[in-house]
């Protein structure tokens, strides 16, 4: 299936005010305005979701159980950052995914095409825009930077990627973490500081520009 | 060189710009005097700038929901059915009380414990004062008696014997079988003695207004005749119709009243609790 026909692009809620109103619009029941917030922060979510969980198909559940529990416990958002208030729904879901992963068989980061082989490029990350070079260095950094993710735990984890991925500034990634500014601190640069550890591993991988990296120590 | 965890954490704070302008400073300086500590934020600046290249996935489907996956319907209309059930649970709750209050009310029929401490007196001093009164109407009767024969003996004043004169020709009337007209007229006869017998003697001060108040006194003495206050009471038993009376409250209705109305109170809160708890749950 080609990918514009599985996913459709998302609704521009543009501005604060209108996002406001098409979430007092979901307060008072209506679903069809909730489900503009969330073709509005589908990507994000799953991005984050995939990053912390390092699976596709955990990430897809756990992106939709963090959508349904959002819409459920709609109520109890006082206003302010909208994305720090769902992204904490969202770091809470894959906690839950990622502890019920681990109690079970480990599942295959890429899935089995009709042969029952790994497919080393999913389909839904295919960009049809780039040419094969560089969707191949795409794929492999990616790869890459997720192997180094899944090597820090659970909540170092969650807070580089919400820094550094998601872009989130430190107060935003605390409310979303539920914790103090010093830990996110602190987690933050433990967890650049493994991040650098790892990817040096990957230099032929990395940007010409960013290739010195891990030759200083 | 080592670099502190301390040093990391203030190296990766101050590439965001989370670092106070004093702490910024401070660390700007041991930048210029220590090289590696240099070459450790030039590491994390680019280890930074590759975490914020990577590459965006594509979301494989979209995440919007669906009324079944989250309720919505059936919440909802649990919810509104709840707020209907409380609704009418709530006006038929007061249409019992009404019922049961009103009712009650507007017959009279109020239980001894709701009814208002002189209507509970009333029924229970007419029903005390009902056999005095039927004492003193024997006691007045037998006055009355007393008056009539006293005033036939002694025939003093005209207008006793005027009335006389006609008994005694009904009295031959009924040796004729006509005992039920006789009778009828000697009721008359002695109606009329009594009541001349009450104004004789204040007019004439004659003896026989002493028979009577002795015979009046002795009936007194005796308890036969009714007490001034039991009379009061009587006049107003009298005047009260029956169907006025307060009856008995069938205590077993009222309990029913009660049940029913506690049963329904009790719906009514918990169908308007159930809907309040499923709005709030969705």
């Amino acid at each position: 299936m080609p990918p514009d026909q599985r996913s459709k692009p998302d609704i521009d809620i543009s501005g604060m005010e209108d996002l406001q109103a098409v979430i007092n619009d979901a307060l008072a029941g209506d679903l069809d305005a909730f489900n503009q917030v969330v073709l509005r922060f589908q990507s994000q979510v799953y991005n984050q979701a995939y990053r912390i969980i390092g699976e596709p198909d955990a990430a897809a559940d756990a992106t939709q159980e963090a959508f349904i529990s959002a819409y459920k416990k709609l109520h109890t958002y006082r206003g302010g950052s909208f994305k720090s208030w769902l992204l904490r729904i969202v770091s809470n879901a894959c906690y839950d995914e990622y502890r019920r992963r681990k109690r079970q068989p480990v599942v295959p980061l890429l899935p089995d095409n009709q042969d029952g082989e790994q497919i080393e490029s999913p389909s839904w990350m295919e960009d049809s825009r780039e040419g094969p070079e560089e969707y191949t260095h795409r794929q492999e950094l990616s790869e890459a930077i997720q192997i180094c993710l899944d090597r820090l735990d659970f909540d170092f984890r969650t807070v580089v990627v919400l820094v550094d991925i998601q872009g989130l500034d430190y107060r935003t990634a605390a409310d979303a973490i539920q914790s103090p500014l010093g830990t996110v601190k602190s987690r933050l640069a433990r967890a650049r500081q493994s991040m650098q550890d790892c990817l040096s591993g990957f230099k032929e991988l990395l940007p010409r520009s960013l290739r010195p990296l891990g030759e200083v120590n | 060189m080592k670099i502190s965890n301390r040093d990391w954490v203030q190296l990766s704070a101050y590439l965001d710009g989370e670092l106070s302008v004093r702490e910024a400073k401070k660390l700007e300086d041991r930048l210029t005097a220590e090289p590696g500590l240099l070459a450790a934020l030039e590491d994390l600046r680019s280890t930074k700038q590759i975490l914020s290249r990577t590459p965006k996935l594509r979301v494989p489907r979209n995440f919007t929901l669906t009324s079944q996956q989250v309720g919505v319907k059936r919440a909802r209309s649990a919810s509104v059915g709840y707020s209907w059930a409380a609704a009418v649970l709530s006006l038929l709750f007061v249409a019992v009380v009404v019922v049961d209050f009103g009712t009650g009310y507007s017959k009279g029929a109020l239980s001894v414990d709701m009814a208002p401490r002189s209507e509970q007196i009333l029924p229970e001093a007419a029903m005390e004062a009902a056999p005095a009164v039927t004492e003193g109407d024997t006691a007045l009767l037998a006055a009355d008696e007393a008056i009539e024969s006293g005033n036939a003996a002694d025939q003093e004043t005209e207008p006793v014997q005027e009335a006389a004169a006609p008994a005694a020709e009904e009295v031959t009337a009924g040796e004729e079988g006509l005992a039920m007209e006789s009778d009828l007229q000697n009721g008359a006869t002695q109606d009329l003695v009594l009541e001349q017998a009450k104004t004789a003697p204040q007019e004439t001060g004659s003896v026989d207004e002493l028979v009577v108040e002795e015979e009046l006194e002795t009936q007194d003495e005796t308890g036969l005749g009714a007490a001034p206050s039991q009379e009061s009471e009587v006049e107003r038993y009298y005047e009260i119709p029956v169907e006025e009376i307060p009856q008995p409250v069938d205590r077993s209705t009222k309990a029913w009243y009660r049940i029913i109305e506690i049963l329904l109170a009790l719906g009514a809160i918990g169908f308007a609790s159930a809907a309040w708890i499923r709005r709030r749950g969705r």
